[in-house]
Formats: C-alpha cells, sequence, structure tokens
C-alpha cells in the first residue's frame, strides 16, 4: 500500500486552511532534504533535461520551498517555477532512492504541492493543460471527447454495459483506451483475454475520467469532483472488483481514493490475469518466437510494487525470450508521459522514450512490451519518429497475450 | 579576493552565452539557489548566490569561460554534484559557477589498459562500465550514487576504502587534462602504464582541492577485480577492538580492503534495521581480497588470528553471502534510519587517528561532542572505517533548530574534530583540507605551510578567480581573504 498523503476534502476545510496545508507539506520536506543528491541519478530528467541543479527531484524541491520562503513568485520567476514544477514525470523514483539511501521524504508530495498552490495562485498549470482540464470537467475526459462515444469501441463484442446490466467486475477502461483508435485493440484484446476465463464483466455505460491528470496537474478541486462521481457510481452499481487497464486509474484508485479498498478490490489488469492464468499456460497455444523486453509503467512498478506479474505473463507464452533493459524495476527509467505531461511540451534535451527504445534495443529485444497506454503510445511514437519499425515494435501485454490465445 | 560590485548580470549572460550557447546558461533564482547549497543544514544566502550556472561541454569551452572570468576578475567556482562535506560547495561570495554534468562520457580502453572519463561523470556509471568488464573500482564513496568523478579526483579520495590495502584514486591516474585558472589547457602524465618518475604535474590536480586548475579529463589504469573473503569480529568494549586493529598492522597482516566498525549502540540500530540478532558488542565488518576465494579466505584468517588475540566475543569469517549483505549493509543504513526515524539531518565528523594511539582516540571519539555547547545537546553515534583508522562521530541536527544555531553545531563539529586530529597528528583522509577546514589546515602545519599553499595559488592563478573562499576558509569573517 503506498503511503502517499491524500490530501483532505476540500469541502471541509476553507481555502486559507488549504493554502497552509500545501506550504506545510513543502516546507517540512525541504527542510529535511540533506541535499545529498542522491535523488539526482534515478530521475527521468537528470537523463533528458540539459541537466541543471534545479532540473532535478531535490532542486524542484528546493525551488517551491524558497520560492515560498524569499516570496519568489513574481515576473518571470513565477514562469521558470512553474516549469520546473511541471517538469516531474512523477514517476516516483527519487522517493523510492530517498527511502532507501538517505532522509526518506516525501520529495513527490512536496512537488504536487507546489503544483496546487501555483493552481491556486492562478500561475499553474502550463498552458497546453489547461483545455485537458476543462474537458475534463465538461465532457468527462481530457480529450475533449463526447461521454456518448465513449463505449464505441465494444460495438460488435459482447461485452457488458453498466446499468442497465450487472456483473461481478468492473472492467475500468480509462479514456485514453476509451477514445484512441489506436488503443482499442487493448481494450479488445483484455475483452478476449477475460472471456477466454470466463469472468463476469462489465463496463461502466457512462465511464468518466478517475481524475488523475487533474490531480498530477494541481487541480485538486477537479480531481475531487471525478472521485465523488465515480465513486457514487461505484456505489450505485454494487462494485467489488475493479480491474483497470491504465497503471494510472489503477493507483489513483488504490492509493488516492480514501476508503474505497476497504470496499472494493483493485487489481490491474496484469496482477487480475496473473492470477487467473497461473496454473492455465496451456491456454496460451501459439508460439510468438520474439525476444521480449518488459518496460515497466512506474504506476505499476515504482508506485505499487508490482514487477513481476507482468514479466510472469509473458513467460507464459511459448516461444517468448525476456529480456531486461539495463534500468528495469525500481530503476526502471520513465517513458515520460507521467505527471501531466501526456499534456504539453516540456524541455527534453534527450526524449525518455528514444532512450527506452535504445535500451530495449541494446537488450536485443524486438519487441518492447509494456502495460500501460499512455506509455505504450509514447514509446511507438519514438519508434515510428525514429523509423526503427523494422527492429522494434512496441506492444501492450494484452495484446501480446490476446495473439498467444491463438 | 574581495567582494566587488555585481556585474552586470544581463551582459555576463550573453557573453556567457557566446561561449557555450544560450541554452547551457542560467541565471534564474531558482538554479542560483541549488548551485550554491550543499549537505549543510542551514539556508541559503541571498548575498552570496552565483550570478549565473554554465554548463560547458569541453576544454575549450572552460578554457573560454576562465579567460573571460580573469579579463572581468569574476569568481568561477567548479561544480560536480554539490556533495562536499567540509563547506567546499557552499559559496561565500557570487562569482560564475560551472557546473561540470555535460563533460560525463566514459570510454573503456582495454588494449592500453586504461579508461577516460569527464569530470561530470558519476562514480556509479565507471562503476558500472568498469566493474562490468572484471576490472576493480579504486575507491567507495557512500556517495558513488551522485559524486562526481571531478569532485572524488580533486579531494584523492579512497573513501571507505582501507588507503594502506590498494592506495588512493591518485595511485590510478595515469594523466589528466586540465585547464589553468588563466584558460591555458596542459595535459599531464602518461598514456602508458608506468607513472612518470619525477615531476608529474598531475600531482598537483589530484588532491588539489580544486585550487590549481580545473579537471577535464581522467585517465585511470584499469586493474583487475579480485576475489572476496568476509570476516566479523566482535568485542565488549572499544579497547579491546582498537588493540585488535593495531595488531593488524603490527602482525604484518595482508591488509583488507575494508573494515568497517559500529560502536555497540551504533551497531544496534543498523542491526534492528536489518532484522539481525542484536550484537552484544561494537562490531567490524571486514573484506579481504585474493587472486582466488581461497587466497581471499587464507588472508581473512591471518586477519582474524590477530583479532582472535584481544578476546573478541566473536570472530570468524562470513561464507553466506546473503548473510554478509546484511551485515554490511547494517552498517550503510544507520545514517538514513536516523534521519528518517527522526526527520532530522545527519552530520558527521571524520576523526583519524594515528597506529600507536588508537585506543585513545576512539575513547576520544566516542566523546566526540563532550562539553561542547551545542552538541553536547544531542545523542551522539560513532562508527568508522577502522582498517583506516577513521572514525565518523555523527549527530542528528533538529529541523526546528534556527539557522545560527544549526551553524553553531557545524561549527563545534569542525572545532573538535580539529582538535583531535591535531591531538593524534593526523589529518582528514575522505573529504579535502581547507573551506571549513582551513583554520585547521593553519593549526596542524603552520602559518609557513598556509602561507606556501597561498603562493602557489598565487602562481597558478593570479587573480584567485577559480573557487575562491576554499583556500581562505570562511571568507566572509577576514578582511580579506
Amino acid at each position: 500500500m503506498n503511503q502517499r498523503k491524500v490530501a483532505r476534502d476540500l469541502h471541509s476545510i476553507d481555502e486559507e486552511e488549504y493554502i497552509e496545508d500545501l506550504k506545510g507539506i513543502i516546507l517540512d520536506a525541504a527542510k529535511r532534504c540533506r541535499n545529498c543528491n542522491y535523488c539526482f541519478t534515478i530521475c527521468p530528467l537528470f537523463h533528458s533535461t540539459r541537466g541543471f541543479m534545479s532540473q532535478t527531484p531535490s532542486g524542484i524541491m528546493q525551488s517551491i520551498n524558497y520560492a515560498l520562503k524569499w516570496d519568489v513568485f513574481k515576473g518571470e520567476d513565477q514562469e521558470i517555477l512553474r516549469d520546473l514544477l511541471y517538469l516531474c514525470t512523477t514517476c516516483n523514483g527519487c522517493v523510492l532512492r530517498c527511502k532507501s539511501k538517505a532522509t526518506g521524504l516525501p520529495v513527490l508530495d512536496a512537488i504536487e504541492a507546489g503544483r496546487k498552490l501555483l493552481r491556486e495562485m492562478m500561475i499553474g498549470p502550463l498552458p497546453q493543460q489547461r483545455k485537458p482540464l476543462k474537458d475534463i470537467y465538461l465532457y468527462g475526459n481530457p480529450y475533449g471527447e463526447k461521454p456518448e462515444r465513449r463505449v464505441d469501441w465494444t460495438k460488435g463484442l459482447k461485452v457488458k454495459i453498466i446499468p442497465p446490466e450487472r456483473a461481478e467486475v468492473l472492467f475500468y477502461v480509462g479514456c485514453t483506451t476509451a477514445y484512441e483508435p489506436s488503443l482499442h485493440l487493448i481494450g479488445k484484446s483484455l475483452v478476449r483475454l477475460l472471456q477466454s476465463l470466463h469472468v463476469d464483466f462489465g463496463i461502466l455505460n457512462e465511464e468518466v475520467c478517475c481524475g488523475e491528470p487533474a490531480r498530477r496537474m494541481g487541480d485538486e478541486g477537479l480531481f475531487q469532483e471525478m472521485m465523488n462521481r465515480n465513486l457514487d457510481q461505484f456505489k450505485s452499481y454494487g462494485i467489488k472488483t475493479i480491474v483497470s487497464i491504465s497503471p494510472h486509474c489503477f493507483n489513483t484508485f488504490l492509493n488516492e481514493y480514501p476508503t474505497i479498498q476497504e470496499e472494493i478490490k483493485i487489481q490491474h489488469y496484469t496482477e487480475f490475469l496473473a492470477e487467473a492464468f497461473k496454473g492455465k499456460k496451456p491456454l496460451f497455444k501459439k508460439e510468438i518466437s520474439s525476444v521480449i523486453t518488459y518496460h515497466d509503467p512506474c504506476y505499476l512498478g515504482k508506485h505499487n510494487q508490482i514487477f513481476n506479474a507482468p514479466r510472469e505473463l509473458l513467460q507464459m507464452i511459448p516461444g517468448v525470450k525476456l529480456v531486461e533493459m539495463k534500468m528495469t524495476r525500481e530503476e526502471s527509467l520513465c517513458c515520460g508521459g507521467g505527471g501531466g505531461r501526456m499534456f504539453a511540451e516540456v524541455e527534453e534535451e534527450r526524449r525518455l522514450s528514444d532512450m527506452r527504445i535504445t535500451q530495449a534495443l541494446e537488450a536485443g529485444a524486438n519487441i518492447i512490451a509494456t502495460a500501460c497506454p499512455w506509455c505504450y503510445k509514447m514509446l511507438q511514437n519514438s519508434i515510428q519518429d525514429s523509423n526503427l519499425e523494422d527492429k522494434i515494435r512496441a506492444k501492450d501485454i494484452s495484446i501480446i497475450l490476446s495473439e498467444a490465445l491463438n | 579576493m574581495t567582494r566587488k560590485a555585481s556585474p552586470e548580470v544581463t551582459k555576463l549572460v550573453d557573453e556567457l552565452a557566446t561561449i557555450v550557447t544560450k541554452k547551457y546558461v542560467s541565471a534564474h533564482i531558482f538554479e542560483r539557489i541549488k548551485s550554491s547549497i550543499d549537505t549543510f543544514p542551514y539556508e541559503a544566502e541571498k548575498e552570496n548566490l552565483p550570478y549565473a550556472i554554465v554548463m560547458p561541454k569541453s576544454k575549450n569551452e572552460v578554457s573560454e569561460i576562465l579567460k573571460y572570468a580573469n579579463r572581468r576578475e569574476i569568481p568561477v567556482f567548479i561544480r560536480g554534484s554539490g556533495t562536499s562535506f567540509t563547506g567546499a560547495s557552499r559559496y561565500h561570495i557570487p562569482g560564475i559557477v560551472i557546473n561540470t554534468h555535460r563533460m560525463n562520457d566514459i570510454e573503456v580502453f582495454e588494449d592500453f589498459g586504461f579508461f577516460e572519463c569527464g569530470p561530470g561523470c558519476i562514480c556509479e556509471s565507471v562503476a558500472k562500465e568498469i566493474e562490468t568488464r572484471g576490472y576493480f573500482l579504486p575507491f567507495a564513496p557512500g556517495s558513488r550514487l551522485i559524486a562526481s568523478m571531478g569532485g572524488l579526483i580533486a579531494n584523492n579520495t579512497s573513501a571507505h576504502i582501507v588507503d594502506a590495502s590498494v592506495g588512493k584514486p591518485g595511485d590510478y591516474v595515469l594523466g589528466l587534462e586540465v585547464v589553468l585558472p588563466n584558460g591555458e589547457i596542459i595535459e599531464t602524465g602518461t598514456k602508458g602504464l608506468r607513472r612518470p618518475a619525477g615531476t608529474d604535474l598531475t600531482k598537483w590536480f589530484v588532491g588539489g582541492d580544486g585550487l590549481l586548475g580545473v579537471v577535464t579529463r581522467i585517465r585511470m589504469r584499469l586493474a583487475p577485480a579480485f576475489e572476496r573473503a568476509y570476516g566479523i569480529a566482535i568485542y565488549q568494549d572499544l579497547k579491546s577492538l582498537a588493540k585488535g586493529v593495531q595488531r593488524i598492522y603490527r602482525e604484518r597482516r595482508p591488509l583488507p580492503l575494508f573494515m568497517e566498525f559500529m560502536e555497540k549502540e551504533t551497531a544496534k540500530i543498523g542491526y534492528k534495521i536489518k532484522g539481525l540478532e542484536i550484537p552484544k558488542g561494537s562490531v567490524i565488518l571486514f573484506v579481504s581480497t585474493g587472486n582466488s576465494k581461497e587466497e581471499a579466505s587464507q588472508k581473512a584468517e591471518q586477519i582474524l588470528s590477530s583479532l582472535r588475540a584481544e578476546n573478541p566475543m566473536e570472530a570468524q569469517l562470513i561464507k553466506d553471502i546473503e548473510l554478509w549483505e546484511k551485515l554490511w549493509s547494517s552498517r550503510e543504513v544507520i545514517g538514513s534510519y536516523l534521519m528518517q526515524e527522526s526527520g532530522n539531518q545527519w552530520s558527521s565528523a571524520e576523526v583519524v587517528s594515528n597506529l600507536m594511539e588508537l585506543e585513545a582516540c576512539m575513547e576520544d571519539a566516542s566523546h566526540f561532542n563532550q562539553d561542547l555547547p551545542v552538541l553536547s545537546q544531542l545523542t551522539l553515534y560513532l562508527f568508522g572505517h577502522i582498517g583506516g583508522l577513521t572514525m565518523h562521530p555523527g549527530v542528528i541536527i533538529p529541523k526546528e533548530w534556527d539557522n545560527e544555531k544549526k551553524k553553531r553545531a557545524v561549527d563545534e563539529k569542525f572545532q573538535r574534530e580539529a582538535e583531535l586530529n591535531l591531538k593524534y597528528h593526523t589529518c582528514g583522509g575522505e573529504w579535502g583540507q581547507f573551506a571549513k577546514r582551513a583554520p585547521f589546515f593553519i593549526m596542524r602545519y603552520g602559518e609557513e605551510s598556509y602561507e606556501l599553499m597561498k603562493k602557489i595559488k598565487k602562481t597558478f592563478d593570479p587573480n584567485n578567480i577559480l573557487n575562491p573562499g576554499v583556500l581562505e576558509g570562511d571568507f566572509n569573517n577576514k578582511e580579506n581573504g
């Protein structure tokens, strides 16, 4: 269980109290920071930006800390501060490193408190992030897509729609898979896999964003609005188990929705399938003769320590040779899509997803597998932009498993 | 160098941008803050923030920056990862910071028997490159995950390694590329595996505390990795432990690569975290090396025979690697555990003994904070690299203390460290000789030696452009450093 602080219900406190809470999180963490800088080398920014000292976890944390202490929120400085805070991919590497080697600080809580503070001060988020936030508010998804088109991808599939139907397992699709045509195959593959296991599952007719992008971008009010809408639905339909495609939605339900964990079992699809397929290896009959490397999505691995289930699934497929990249598991390099960065261009001297593809090629892989729609998109874009389609392909694990079902 | 009128920062940035392009110059307040704080528990000082930070990629760019700084008489500070424990990366006057991060390439020339790297290369990256090829890393800083090679060479620190066993990094440095403070570029040393006899300019810069030049390329000999054997000894008291260590040297035992110790109460903390049975005394952990497992074990047995002569409660080889890793990490986690448990910051000193008086020095170190107005308010913890006769008495500085009290705590630490290293006629072997330790240098080696150092510095750096404040110590307290 992730120990991150969950913000108090905004309805229960006034604005002043909320801002004092945020300042407290920042000042306390920064005061304890020893500036040992052990967090630098685990941070994707250290590898992808120009490498200035403020472009690091402790650098970002000290920036917001001194902004508060010295009141540096004016003119050009406020934009620089905003850009630094929103650089972070929120991968959680710094938190793990600080815990294992240094002071054990809630670095990410401090950075996110900084974003929330900037949002309150109308300095954040990044300009390009305003539209997706507005779209979440208006349409329930960050892409401005019509809510009624959300389940279109299921046409022709025998999938229960809740309501009017009911099911034991809620298959939470998530906005990206639901609306992005190139990702529909992930949803379809999972439907096939769940059906092969005879799971009684369904999807919400009025599924809305889990709120994760809003919280990552500092809009706590919008996050809590989406949380309440989701909780109402889960309660109304008596949901007992949620299986999520995206590690981001999974982490949000598991660690950021208060109390839900006591009533609902929340699993990422890789965990659910690894448990369900255990002992059923013969189900995967088709041999896939590929060298596969697995890219750990941050919100599955570094945030929730789910490293084995995805690998176990890949190893169930006959013919697959699994290899590891040089940065893997707890030290895995972020693809660059987390922390609201899917919705904005930020400084990248070297693109993280390009570095990841290079690492996959160095490991000898011809498939880079992942288990996150955003990671998949980032990696796929890098392969296309670098004209490497003849050497390596990105695939979500669900698609590989579905292909192996024969 | 005295504090001068500030240059016009916009102009400064533009001029630096002509050398490294605009992209690699930063003058915003947040970069200036982060590039001027270090591991000391007190805050940045507005009046001492650097004017700008610049990230050169090559020796030529470094050279141009230094020539420019000399023309304008602006101080230049060299920054790797900013993790100095002596205040060498906390500036007492504004200037230009050269961040070495972009000079971070590493090349391994196995056919020549050496590797070369830039000063911004992180120790851990070097380790990954050379250890995976079967070579030995001749340094082991606790900050290996972030320490830069430039900083490591400027301090010539083998860190946790027992110096008398395999030497210091400088013993592996074959040559350097250096930009002098006036911007001239020189090459030192050799591409052969035999280091120069007689004059070798390399020596001015390895362990030169960053005073005399900017190292832009480092060439180090590749040494083959060893096989290792592991041992432990537990003593009722520190006296017997000290005598055991003295015996190893006096009985001419093959020295271990590592030999760490934890005082009984401190050891309890580490053992508890790692789920080990609580030790009944103070603990020694050591690593012996050899060309084969057998040879390493034989050497470890020889060490144990000396340690056993002082009646330890336990002294044996550790053959279970999993157990060894737990034991070894029990020593490594103490500082971070104490910080996490208390929510405060660790701060320790470096007390070094001579061999003869190790018992007395350990006794002194175990009362390190006694009678000090601020530090005596805190619990003392004691561990260190006892094979190198080094102790790290440390305290946890409460975050609630105000800035001034934290500063006094740091000053008291260096004051007591100086007293003890003077008493035992030693000096720090891990963290560099100047900055907060400048007063110690004068007390230890005399005004004449210090004046000589100043003259040497002036010869290399007539305008005192490079890292001013390091040689002078606490710069602001003096009329003219």
